[in-house]
């Protein structure tokens, strides 16, 4: 009986620790995701306008 | 620099008005910060009224509002006495707080900030160039100091619509220059900035503040009009401080809160028509928490009734001397809306119809609805392209709100603890977003809901924060964004800091940022004192020393191109209308970054008339750089 409360538990931990982790994982690419289509629209136009408007400088 | 020395004077006044008002109101708060946030605003927002009202007097002479403000000073001295000592005394413990500071991510952060805010005073010294500021927020103000008074301009649409942001540049225009009008739009965003901070350092903590204040000034879209007399960041402040306000009434059910946050609001619906959107909802909220405090029998029916009176009213009265000046002007109180009802003055509904749809600028359908937070998160503007394309676009257009709309927001939805001040501002998006959507699909008026953006987005970065692999990794992507952000400032406003610390002349910046600067020179230094000039395809009548009338076909009705059948007409309106010269902009519409651009303003019957008027009525006086100036014979 004791023997099987102990393996519960250790799958419950184990269990949420790889939540934990698929958590992360979901986070990280979440952000990575719309972090590069945000930079990928924003370098595009900003390099495509930089040119004209500080070309007074040179 | 003289403008500094007005700029200390006023900003002084200000706050000790502001401060007495706010006495007056019976708010007591311990914080100098929040004191400050609330009462510059306001004091600076009195002394716009009071310009407001010499000019509605006629009475609108440097020297009468230099004598107010004296008298002020005098009457306010102890107050301010004690203002620049609380000063000194926040500067002797910034330098002490400087010295204790270690080395970390939020030390970086306030580096930035820092970074930001003195690279935007630097800029404030520069001269005016932007599209609307040269067309109307300075132009309109500059036209009712040259009279005195305020007057009816009917060819310009925006001077008949509430403006009372305008009547704080117009503060500067009068004691110095649009450099003074500058530094008072620097401040407010400054004050923006500094309300950020204060809110979330009551509601949140610290760390949330700094991140917060951080995020929002660094916005691509804040970038764009600090330092500018546009007027969108102070709407947005006015905006923000009312709902601070409302907040701070839930918390401490102080009935002087929500009348502060009424007050804001008022300023709000003064500055901009776009102000009502806010209004709505700011008045949602409150009804439902109302009825929730109802229903938990802590306050009567009477009260829930009481509050809301109390709360549109001080809005109404505040908003109140704009809807007169428009009544009596223009006979129609909330001019151009409801003209049909109210028989207004130069309006019509098909000039309705184009401004709507010209506002508009997308089609309305629940596609394009749902993809809303991806558009606002990719920054797209295709939509926006043959509206924009009118103007003159800066570096910056199309630029939004950086990386943080969809990359955190969502997130918040996944936390176990929701905030109820969260829940709100998430509410308050919601709204804006939605009411800007079906009403002006236009990226600038989306500000207001910047400052609650950058609230969520700090509270959720600071949550996701605990988690130390996602903090390394988040401290490097925001360090990375706001080092985008600076160079997306350095891209866009290199051409401002280069004549602004005066290594440029003023003439050969206004020769690349507004090509109207030198035919204006010219009208001012040749032409007869008494002449009336019509701006053809320009509306930037800034420069001008002489009367002038917009021709703009979509905006107004004063020269109204479909009466004309031939240029004879044509020519026989003008001159009754006494219009003595023409000035025509011939080249900046004709083609722009490889596209042609689409006249969508001016018909080919209007441009073949104009055309023809010129030839047959007309003597030429100066033709350069695709700029006439005509006289009519």
């Amino acid at each position: 009986m004791n023997r099987k409360i102990k393996h519960k538990k250790i799958t419950s931990v184990h269990n949420d620790k790889l939540y934990e982790q698929l958590k992360i994982i979901f986070i990280l690419l979440w952000i990575l995701i719309f972090y590069i289509v945000h930079y990928y629209f924003e370098i595009k136009r900003y390099f495509a306008y930089v040119p004209e408007h500080i070309s007074f400088l040179f | 620099m003289i403008e500094i020395f007005y700029f200390i004077l006023v900003a002084l006044v200000a706050v000790a008005l502001g401060q007495r008002i706010l006495r007056l109101v019976g708010i007591k708060s311990e914080s100098f910060l929040e004191r400050f946030i609330f009462s510059f605003p306001l004091g600076l927002v009195i002394l716009a009224y009071t310009a407001f009202f010499l000019g509605v007097t006629g009475l609108l002479f440097k020297s009468i509002f230099i004598s107010i403000l004296l008298l002020l000073f005098i009457l306010l001295i102890k107050d301010i006495i004690k203002i620049i000592l609380i000063l000194f005394q926040f500067v002797k413990n910034i330098k002490k707080t400087i010295k204790k500071l270690r080395f970390n991510f939020f030390t970086i952060l306030l580096l930035f900030l820092s970074l930001f805010v003195i690279l935007n005073f630097i800029i404030s010294f520069s001269p005016p160039w932007n599209h609307d500021s040269l067309a109307y927020h300075l132009a309109v103000p500059k036209i009712y100091i040259e009279n005195h008074k305020i007057i009816y301009i009917p060819h310009i649409f925006f001077s008949n619509l509430p403006s009372l942001i305008d009547m704080i540049s117009m503060v500067g225009l009068l004691l110095s220059s649009s450099i003074l009008s500058h530094l008072f739009a620097y401040a407010l965003s400054v004050t923006l900035v500094l309300a950020i901070f204060s809110f979330c350092k009551n509601f949140f903590n610290t760390r949330i503040a700094i991140l917060a204040s951080l995020i929002f000034y660094s916005f691509p879209m804040v970038i764009e009009f600090v330092s500018t007399a546009y007027i969108d960041i102070q709407l947005a402040l006015f905006v923000f401080l009312s709902i601070y306000g409302l907040f701070m009434h839930f918390h401490s059910k102080k009935n002087s809160w929500l009348y502060l946050s009424a007050i804001f609001i008022g300023f709000a619906i003064s500055s901009k028509t776009l102000g009502v959107l806010a209004f709505v909802g700011i008045i949602i909220l409150l009804v439902y928490n109302l009825f929730l405090r109802l229903a938990k029998n802590k306050i009567n029916f009477q009260d829930v009734f009481f509050k809301i009176l109390v709360f549109c009213l001080i809005a109404f009265i505040i908003t109140m001397p704009w809807l007169v000046k428009s009544y009596v002007f223009t006979g129609n109180p909330v001019w151009p809306f409801f003209n049909d009802f109210f028989g207004g003055n130069y309006w019509d509904k098909e000039h309705q119809e184009f401004g709507k749809n010209e506002l508009l600028g997308r089609e309305l359908s629940i596609v394009n609805y749902i993809r809303l937070p991806w558009d606002l998160h990719v920054q797209i503007v295709q939509w926006e392209d043959d509206f924009n394309l009118l103007r003159d676009r800066n570096i910056h257009e199309g630029e939004r709100l950086g990386p943080f709309f969809l990359t955190f927001l969502p997130f918040y939805f996944f936390f176990r603890k929701k905030n109820k001040i969260l829940n709100a501002l998430f509410f308050f998006i919601f709204i804006y977003i939605t009411l800007w959507f079906f009403i002006a699909n236009v990226g600038r008026y989306l500000l207001y809901a910047a400052p609650l953006i950058a609230v969520i987005s700090a509270y959720v970065i600071i949550e996701l924060f605990k988690n130390r692999y996602l903090s390394k990794i988040l401290k490097i992507l925001l360090i990375f964004t706001f080092s985008f952000n600076l160079i997306i400032w350095f891209g866009g406003n290199t051409k401002d800091l280069v004549v602004a610390l005066g290594f440029e002349s003023e003439d050969s910046f206004y020769d690349r940022q507004a090509p109207i600067y030198k035919p204006s020179k010219f009208i001012n230094s040749n032409l007869p004192e008494n002449s009336k000039i019509l701006l053809f395809r320009d509306v930037k009548g800034f420069f001008l020393e002489r009367d002038y009338v917009w021709s703009n076909p979509t905006t107004q009705v004063y020269i109204n191109y479909s009466k004309y059948k031939n240029e004879k007409d044509y020519y026989e309106d003008l001159k009754k209308l006494g219009i003595t010269h023409i000035m025509v902009n011939n080249g900046s519409f004709a083609k722009y970054r490889e596209f042609t651009i689409k006249e969508i303003r001016h018909t080919e019957k209007n441009l073949n008339m104009t055309n023809n008027l010129l030839e047959k009525y007309t003597i030429n006086l100066y033709n350069k750089d695709n700029w006439l100036v005509n006289e009519i014979k």
